[in-house]
């Protein structure tokens, strides 16, 4: 419980340096929105010549859209420091969080606080808002009980690839290129129904990389897809699960991992 | 050598061999560099193949939509997004920011060469050595997109004129992207933007012809299509003849507009540089 209370503080103390710069505060919302659409704008261009992309409506491709949104956000507003752990190891600011009576993890995703993820929540927010009603889901509790769960299981496999990507800094000086991969892979693969990736791309998207997972697989399941899924019904209903035993691994990995870390010396 | 005796006479070409020079090094940056090179051209090949995926999905069973068949479509998207990829490189504006940022802005303001002759050799030297990188990945790229001959041989001879035209169109734009780094404190934002706005209406991820109405009527009046739609429209057949000199006469007006708007721009970016310290 302390642990949380110092994370929170630390939190509280990253935005206030950061709300000193208001232009820049402002300029990097934008971009968290504009960067966040644009793939969705790309779609609604697609679908105002064709009527569907494998099947999937333009209200359904929002939707999914939406939930990968949603998920992106809820990882990336505690956790998304990790993408510059590679900037603290190589300055040598990791040593610090080694000697204080503070899970280094917590540490390190307290460090800053980059203002672009409050324009993903805004862009995830009004997306998702503006997706369901372009679709018929009756959201019953059950259903809302299971979004819910799905974004957290979304926003667990999205970090299962970035903890492991950031475990990488303990090892490598630079890994801002595989960090950026990383971000790609989910937005690009993550928009599109994996199906039309053919068997292979779709088999390796849900169980090595879990891209699948977060957002296809319960979009599926909300909408009542799950015949055209790549896997059985029941399997894709535990989607979500799957998030979090990807994140569990990739977690023990990164404690692991620091056990190989050797300072800079700075 | 006659660049070196027109060197040593004076008169308007006398940097010539400064600016040589400087595409040079801009070049041999990007060699030293080329594991984050090889890093932004495996982005660009995830996105061939997503397209390809993407596209052959939409057209389902249909051969032919708006005049286009998929094969042709795919051929489209495979070279737009390599060339798209090969003149969006955003090094030249983040070292001239460094530079500005920490005042050695200055050294290159002494220098006899002009500061915008010189981001302009920076920025073809760059151009130059990421066409070269992109060459050399065309084996792998035709594993995972689509390659194959241009439409025609006059196809192929307006679209190495519009290929360069489009290097020029990216330059310019190139240009302004940097100069704004004079005024804000923060470039990367700016930069990620411009990329993704530039790629959108450049017709990277859907080309112009399938654009709706009035989105369509705006891009067509912005400068990002004369980068990259246009010569590989051209390549793969789909702008023929008259429209297609119609198309290259476009790039050159709008080498001339951005060019005439980089002047202004940097006659009022000269009196912002304060050099802090030195």
């Amino acid at each position: 419980m302390n642990d949380l209370r110092l994370t929170l503080e630390l939190y509280r103390i990253a935005v206030r340096a950061e709300r000193q710069y208001r232009l820049n505060f402002l300029l990097m919302c934008v971009l968290g929105v504009v960067y966040q659409c644009s793939g969705i704008a790309t779609v609604w261009v697609m679908l105002r010549t064709f009527d569907t992309i494998a099947g999937w409506t333009f209200g359904e491709m929002a939707f999914l859209y939406a939930l990968r949104l949603l998920a992106h956000a809820a990882w990336a507003v505690p956790f998304h420091q990790l993408e510059f752990m590679d900037d603290t190891i190589r300055e040598g600011r990791f040593d610090r969080c080694l000697v204080r009576p503070l899970n280094p993890f917590l540490q390190v995703i307290t460090t800053r606080f980059q203002m672009n993820v409050i324009g993903d929540v805004l862009a995830a927010v009004v997306m998702f808002v503006l997706a369901v009603n372009l679709v018929s889901i009756d959201f019953s509790p059950v259903h809302i009980l299971y979004l819910i769960l799905a974004v957290i299981g979304g926003a667990l496999a999205e970090g299962a690839a970035k903890v492991f990507v950031s475990s990488l800094s303990f090892r490598f000086v630079q890994t801002w290129a595989a960090s950026r991969l990383a971000d790609n892979i989910y937005l690009m693969f993550g928009s599109y129904p994996t199906s039309i990736f053919g068997p292979m791309m779709s088999w390796a998207l849900t169980w090595v990389v879990p891209v699948a997972v977060v957002a296809y697989l319960p979009a599926g399941v909300l909408l009542g897809r799950t015949g055209d899924l790549h896997i059985p019904g029941p399997v894709a209903v535990a989607a979500p699960l799957v998030g979090l035993c990807g994140f569990l691994v990739a977690y023990r990995w990164w404690h692991y991992q620091v056990r190989g870390y050797q300072s800079v010396g700075a | 050598m006659p660049i070196e005796a027109a060197a040593r006479r004076g008169g308007p070409g006398r940097n010539i061999p400064a600016y040589a020079q400087i595409i040079r090094s801009r070049m041999k940056t990007a060699v030293t560099y080329r594991q984050n090179v090889v890093f932004t051209l495996g982005i660009v090949v995830v996105q061939i193949f997503i397209l390809s995926r993407v596209w052959t999905a939409l057209y389902g069973a249909a051969g032919t939509v708006n005049g286009i068949p998929l094969s042709e479509m795919l051929l489209y998207l495979t070279l737009a997004n390599l060339q798209g990829w090969a003149v969006q490189d955003s090094t030249v504006c983040s070292y001239l920011w460094e530079r500005i940022r920490e005042g050695r802005i200055a050294f290159d303001l002494l220098r006899p060469a002009g500061f915008i002759p010189q981001v302009i050799a920076q920025l073809v030297g760059s151009a130059l050595m990421m066409t070269t990188f992109a060459i050399v990945a065309l084996p792998v790229i035709a594993v995972i997109g689509t390659l194959g001959a241009p439409a025609s041989l006059a196809a192929f001879c307006l679209w190495l004129v519009s290929l360069l035209c489009g290097i020029g169109v990216a330059v310019m734009l190139n240009l302004l992207v940097c100069l704004s780094a004079f005024w804000t404190t923060e470039i990367n934002g700016t930069m990620m933007l411009f990329s993704l706005i530039s790629q959108f209406f450049a017709g990277v991820f859907v080309p112009l012809s399938f654009f709706p109405g009035l989105l369509r009527v705006v891009a067509e009046h912005l400068p990002f299509q004369a980068t990259t739609y246009t010569p590989v429209a051209i390549y793969v057949g789909h702008l023929e003849g008259a429209d297609a000199i119609r198309a290259i006469g476009v790039q050159l007006v709008w080498i001339a507009v951005l060019a005439l708007v980089a002047r202004l721009v940097w006659s009022r970016a000269q009196h912002r540089v304060v050099v802090q310290g030195g």
